[in-house]
């Protein structure tokens, strides 16, 4: 199998470029629901579609959201 | 009817004797979960403790914005892990340089065996070159290449003087171009996502 990505980082702009949507949020407005979308266990709404959208897109939100699961995990545990 | 208010809001908005008891299980909260969370980062033993104090301050001022979709804690840790990784990247990227021919040309080193996907690759990148250069304002083409050299949104806008959120939304502009313009060319966001998809 060919590796589609070692034409980087041109390809991988190619892949930004084509996977954008419209109603994409920002990091901020990703943080405000950041924990609704944590603890949300698969319930749907269009904000945390977007949610979903923007930690897709976004390094920094998706390693925060990473982060902030493993902090509820421990809290959850101990408690 | 009276609107419910969150416990931990009532007690961090409560006489001096709830509200210390209140920050202080707060702070041991957030301490707990920074540990958990980031413990493997090579982080100073202070670090947590320290992140824990600035996000309580963040975490008061912002007690109207809590709108009560999640557990209190959960928001809380959510602002506290925000403020820990915002201080870490900026410590670990800082010797990050930029590239200026990250974008290079249109590939010859194109492992793809099917000729024809190697066209169509080749088409796309080549007309992709082309409107980073002539679709694109400087600021995106800078937002752009430092991307594409491994910043994310929070560093890109250290290094461009502005806002995180500013510098995804040059970020996000530049893609809506780049996509228009692939769009107006032939080829389709789906096709080129599924060619080039990681």
């Amino acid at each position: 199998m060919s590796n589609k990505n070692s034409v980087k980082p041109l390809g991988r702009l190619a892949e930004l470029a084509a996977s954008v949507v419209p109603d994409e949020i920002d990091c901020d407005r990703c943080l405000a629901s950041m924990a609704e979308f944590l603890e949300s266990a698969g319930k749907t709404t269009d904000e945390l579609a977007r949610v979903h959208a923007h930690l897709t897109n976004c390094h920094c939100c998706r390693e925060e959201y990473q982060a902030l699961r493993a902090a509820k995990d421990a809290i959850d545990h101990a408690s | 009817m009276a609107v419910e208010v969150d416990p931990w809001v009532a007690w961090l908005r409560g006489p001096a004797p709830v509200r210390d008891r209140a920050l202080g299980e707060l702070r041991s909260i957030l301490v707990r979960g920074l540990r958990a969370a980031i413990g493997g980062r090579g982080a100073d033993p202070h670090f947590c403790d320290d992140i824990a104090q600035d996000a309580l301050v963040r975490v008061l001022d912002s007690l109207d914005q809590f709108a009560g979709r999640s557990q209190f804690t959960t928001w809380a840790l959510s602002i506290a892990v925000r403020l820990a990784l915002t201080e870490l990247r900026r410590k670990t990227t800082a010797t990050v340089t930029l590239d200026p021919q990250i974008i290079q040309s249109p590939i010859a080193d194109d492992p793809t065996h099917d000729p024809t996907e190697r066209d169509y690759r080749g088409a796309v990148l080549s007309t992709l070159h082309q409107l980073v250069d002539e679709a694109l304002t400087e600021h995106q083409r800078t937002a752009i290449r430092w991307l594409l050299a491994g910043l994310a949104a929070e560093e890109i806008g250290q290094r461009m003087g502005i806002s995180r959120n500013a510098a995804y939304k040059l970020v996000f502009d530049a893609r809506v171009k780049l996509r228009d313009g692939l769009t107006r060319a032939g080829f389709a966001a789906g096709d080129v996502l599924q060619s080039f998809s990681s």
